[in-house]
This record gives C-alpha cells, sequence and structure tokens, in this order.
C-alpha cells in the first residue's frame, strides 16, 4: 500500500517537474473536431475505476468517482462514455505506474477512442487523484497528472476538473463541466440570484434580499457578479456580489437615475452600464468600481443590452432607434455604430462569443421568441434554436461550443444548455420556479 | 407664504431629511464589508425603503398596446381623471411603468420607463407640476395579472399611479 502511494506522489512530483505536462499532451493531440448537426458523439472513452490505494479503502470511492467522472464527460458532448460491463480490459485500474502494460487492442475492440485510469486515494484530509489518459488508437498516453482537494469537499469537483483536461487533451478546448452559471430564479418567491454548477447541481442563492434582482454578469476572474436590483428605495440600481477581493455592495453611488444593467469586459476592469438619462436608458462605460462614468449613446431611444467582443474594443447591443428593437455594433468608444439585423422587428439578448465567431441573439417569431446566431459581419444567420414555445436569453459557455438559455417550453421558464450545433439540449432547472437571464461563468482558476 | 407652498417646503424638508439618513446608512454599510474572504456569495446588507406608499385617492391605471409607449386615445379620460385629482394635492406621485411578460426583460425595463415617461409627458401637458412626478419602471416583473396569454397581458402592459 506505502508504495503506491509513493507512486501517486512520484506521479505529482513529475507532473510539477515537467509544468504543464498534460498541456503538452494536449498539444499533440487530435486537431480540434467540429461536431456536426446529428452526430454522434466524437470519442468514445473507458473509464475504469480508480484504485483506492488509501490506507482505508472504500469501495464506493472509486465507484462514485467513475460515476461523477462519467457525468462530466457526458457533459462535453464530446465523449460517449463505454459501458464497463462490455471491458475486454480490467474495469480496475490495477497500477498506474510499473504494473503490467496496458493492452491497447482490449480498448480499441471495443471501440474505444481513449482509456482512462487512475488512483484515488485519501491521505492527511485531502482526497488526491492520479490519472493516465491513453489515446487507445495510438496506443500513447495524453494525460499523466495528479490532483488533490480537500477530502470534505464533494469529490465531483475534482472529478469536474480531470474530465475537463481530458476534454482538452482530445479536443483542444478545455471542457466547461467545471464551470458555473448564474441566473435568476423566483423559486423563494423573489427574484434573487443564484448560481449553479454548469450542469445545473448545486444551485446556491448569490443574493437574499427579497426584492427583484436581475441581470447577473459575471467579472472574468469568476470572483464578482454585478446584478441590478430594487432592494434600495424600490428602483434599479446596481449591485456587486463578491466572494474574492472586490467589496460587495453599491455601483454608481454618484448616479441617481435607474440603473438597469452592468456587463463586465473580458479585461475585467471596465463595465458597460445601461443607465436612464430622463427619456430612455443610454450605453455608458466606466471602471469596475462604478466610478469614471463615461456616455457611449446619446440618443432618444432605447439602448440596452451590451455584449462584448472578446478582445474589448467592440459592444453588441440593441437599439430601437428605427422604431423596434434590433442589433447594433459600434466600438467601445461609441463611434462606428453599424446596424446587425434587419430580419423581423424583434431582435433582442445579444450575446457575443468568448471565440468572437457569433452574436446569439432572441427574436420574435410570430407571437414566440427563438434563438438566432449572426456573425459579426451580418454575412450568416442562422437559427439555433426554433420550438412552439419561447426560448430567450442566450449566454456563451466560456468554451464557445455551447449555450445556455432560458425555455418556456415546459410552462414554467427554466434553462437549458445547448451544443453550437443545436444538438445535446439539456435541461438545467428542474421546475423550480421560473428562472432565466443565465450568465455563464469564466473558466475555474 | 401661502398654505401651500408652506406644505411643499415642509415636504421637500422632510424629502431631505430622509435622502440625509440613507446617506449615512449607506456609508456605514461600506464600513462594515471589509476584508471580504472565503468563497461564499456575500451582498450589501438589505436596506428597506425609508417610505411607506398611501394611496394620493383613486388614481387610474393606463394600457398600452405591445412594444408600444404611445399614449392610447383610451387612456386620455383616466389621464384627464388623474392629473386633476393629483393638482388638488401637494403629494407626490409615482408613475410605474410595466410590460408584459413577452421578450427581453431588459428591454422591458426600457420599454416601462418610456411607458412611465409617456404617461409623466401627458400629465405635465395638462397641467401637473414635473416636480410632483416621479417616474419608476418594473419592466415585466410586477405583472397586474398572472397569465401567459392576451388576456393577462393586455392588464400588464400599463402605467400604475401610485401616490406617496
Amino acid at each position: 500500500m506505502r508504495r503506491t502511494i509513493g507512486f501517486v506522489a512520484a506521479l505529482l512530483i513529475a507532473v510539477a517537474l515537467a509544468g504543464e505536462a498534460g498541456a503538452q499532451f494536449g498539444g499533440d493531440a487530435r486537431a480540434p473536431v467540429v461536431v456536426t448537426p446529428d452526430s454522434e458523439r466524437s470519442y468514445r472513452i473507458a473509464l475504469q475505476r480508480f484504485a483506492d490505494v488509501s490506507t482505508s479503502p472504500r469501495a464506493s470511492r472509486s465507484v462514485d468517482f467513475r460515476a461523477a467522472l462519467a457525468d462530466a464527460l457526458e457533459f462535453s458532448s464530446v465523449f460517449a462514455v463505454i459501458d464497463e460491463k462490455a471491458f475486454l480490459g480490467p474495469e480496475v485500474t490495477g497500477s498506474l505506474e510499473g504494473g503490467p502494460p496496458v493492452v491497447c487492442s482490449d480498448w480499441t475492440q471495443i471501440g474505444a477512442d481513449g482509456l482512462v485510469q487512475g488512483e484515488v486515494a485519501v491521505v492527511e484530509g485531502r482526497l488526491g487523484v492520479a490519472v493516465r489518459v491513453w489515446d487507445a488508437v495510438r496506443c500513447k498516453d495524453v494525460i499523466r497528472r495528479r490532483y488533490s482537494q480537500e477530502a470534505s469537499k464533494n469529490p465531483a469537483i475534482v472529478a469536474r476538473r480531470v474530465a475537463d483536461d481530458i476534454v482538452e487533451a482530445f479536443v483542444g478546448v478545455r471542457g466547461v463541466s467545471g464551470t458555473e452559471i448564474a441566473f435568476v430564479s423566483d423559486r423563494g418567491g423573489n427574484k434573487e440570484i443564484y448560481v449553479a454548477n454548469a450542469d445545473g447541481s448545486d444551485a446556491r442563492a448569490a443574493t437574499a434580499n427579497r426584492s427583484i434582482n436581475n441581470f447577473p454578469s459575471w467579472s472574468s476572474d469568476g470572483d464578482s457578479i454585478a446584478y441590478t436590483s430594487y432592494r434600495f428605495e424600490n428602483r434599479p440600481l446596481l449591485f456587486l456580489s463578491s466572494r474574492g477581493r472586490r467589496r460587495p455592495g453599491r455601483l454608481l453611488t454618484g448616479n441617481d437615475r435607474a440603473q438597469y444593467r452592468g456587463v463586465f469586459g473580458p479585461s475585467g476592469r471596465t463595465l458597460a452600464l445601461v443607465v436612464s438619462t430622463g427619456t430612455a436608458p443610454d450605453l455608458f462605460l466606466s471602471r469596475d468600481d462604478g466610478t469614471n462614468l463615461r456616455r457611449l449613446t446619446r440618443t432618444r431611444s432605447i439602448e440596452v443590452s451590451p455584449t462584448w467582443s472578446p478582445d474589448g474594443e467592440r459592444l453588441a447591443f440593441v437599439s430601437d432607434r428605427t422604431g423596434s428593437p434590433h442589433v447594433y455594433m459600434m466600438h467601445r468608444d461609441g463611434s462606428n455604430v453599424k446596424r446587425l439585423t434587419f430580419d423581423g422587428s424583434y431582435n433582442t439578448s445579444p450575446s457575443w462569443s468568448p471565440d468572437g465567431r457569433w452574436i446569439a441573439y432572441e427574436t420574435r417569431v410570430g407571437g414566440q421568441f427563438d434563438i438566432w446566431l449572426i456573425d459579426p459581419d451580418g454575412s450568416v444567420n442562422v437559427p439555433l434554436i426554433t420550438h412552439p414555445r419561447s426560448d430567450e436569453g442566450p449566454a456563451w459557455a466560456p468554451d464557445s461550443r455551447k449555450l445556455v438559455f432560458s425555455s418556456t417550453r415546459r410552462g414554467r421558464a427554466d434553462l437549458y444548455v445547448v451544443d453550437l450545433d443545436g444538438s445535446n439540449l439539456r435541461r438545467l432547472t428542474q421546475g423550480a420556479g421560473n428562472n432565466t437571464s443565465p450568465a455563464w461563468g469564466p473558466y475555474p482558476k | 407664504m401661502t398654505r401651500e407652498s408652506f406644505a411643499r417646503l415642509a415636504g421637500a424638508a422632510i424629502l431631505m431629511l430622509g435622502m440625509g439618513l440613507m446617506g449615512c446608512q449607506t456609508t456605514q454599510d461600506a464600513e462594515q464589508t471589509t476584508q471580504p474572504e472565503g468563497s461564499e456569495w456575500r451582498e450589501a446588507p438589505s436596506e428597506d425603503s425609508m417610505r411607506e406608499s398611501h394611496p394620493l385617492t383613486d388614481l387610474q391605471t393606463i394600457y398600452f398596446d405591445f412594444d408600444r409607449s404611445d399614449i392610447r386615445p383610451d387612456a386620455r379620460d383616466a389621464l384627464r381623471a388623474n392629473a386633476d385629482e393629483i393638482k388638488k394635492t401637494t403629494g407626490i406621485v409615482t408613475i410605474e411603468g410595466h410590460t408584459d411578460e413577452r421578450g427581453s426583460s431588459e428591454y422591458n425595463l426600457a420599454l416601462g420607463e418610456r411607458r412611465a415617461n409617456a404617461a409623466k409627458r401627458y400629465l405635465v401637458d395638462l397641467g401637473v407640476g414635473s416636480s410632483q412626478l416621479n417616474t419608476v419602471s418594473f419592466g415585466e416583473d410586477r405583472p397586474a395579472v398572472q397569465g401567459h396569454d392576451e388576456s393577462a397581458w393586455r392588464y400588464n402592459r400599463r402605467a400604475e399611479f401610485v401616490g406617496n
């Protein structure tokens, strides 16, 4: 037993010496895939149950960890996890190093593109996990890495980190199962801000002030959420909730107009703001603490819903300057305003993908709302979600491969995640109140 | 000094006092939240509104068409009646703009503001002092009628007049 724990430690040291060893292996992996509509999962992967090398091993530890890892890999939409009953090779990892070599043909014969082996151990209050991932076709390992966290924490947290690294090794873009989604829910009677894991699990309240709270926006470091609240004087003002160094409380304290929304820019140092100017809201910029307010638009029409280009140089937004709401773009200083949508009479809620390629938005079709994608040139404009009920408020995952949106297809508004190609639709909320205005958080640090 | 202007001055003094108190509260709250640590989400402590609402009288609600903020012909009588009531007093009226649940909730906030502003402009044109009129938008968040079709929506696209 001691010898095996030594291997876990040795692996940790090896990985530490190699720096981001997994990332190097990842660079050697296959080229990124584009998942086309109706395609099957790109890769089939076999997960061995990890050997529990603790001094007091528990069978459930390995079983639970495998289940959490399988869930996180399935969430990626990249992998199909092979049922272990189909295995020709061992169901449990024997030993990561020094044991019998992996027989790759055992795995390629059952159609596996990848094999995940590992060890888990609880030592001195910490859960340690060592992982080795094989490209079964090339019979070559692509990840050797060790992870650890406090043993009291949910093992699924580290399982999601492992899964997201495996996704990166195979497709070149890190998985997002370890990220979080902020949203608005009235499940407790009032609209409050909640934060849940990307798969919808573990939803917890970020506000509890029993007024109306809306429009969460993440800082790029994931430490803070700007939101709009009626908690003070029963009018909409901007606030910050924080679990990091930023101070929670009111933003824009020097401004007495109605403040409708704050959206963090990609640098985390700038907010794009929607503030009333007496006739209708206009767009502004400020520093992330709400100081140094600068006005970007000067119109009598409505300007709302700013969304940043990934380089922070441009904003897409909604204006009804023609009489009905459409999506526009401009430079961050307010210059070079350009109309982007021309079809229909109601296009709102733009969200610029982190890779810059698409702007998702909602459009009114008949009496309902669908979600479409338009490229920043306006030359490609395609439907993403069309359904007889309303689908609204799209927001991108940090990998630009998934979006979250809210839909009334089951009556009350629930959140759904979908792939860029419209496949792998997955409901995140389970009918507790109305769930709206999702914002997908950044990659964890 | 007329009785009315005295009442106005007194009202303004009370309002300023209230704002002063709120200013203190905000400062205190800011000082309480130093050195945040840990991973729990925190927000500033709740602050209750300083004033309770008391209806001025029976001010009438007016209604709007979808994605519109222009005053409909059938709303003019209600606005005239409201203007007459408000002009009898020195009270402050908050005009609340509301929308139905459809569409972008952020755009709906803006639309609600525009409806409240349209109603305010109409009252000012009828001779109500603009200092007696505040506006606030609740967008789609305070529906008057629950429901997911036009029978509810038509009553939710509205401006309400709340006397303080």
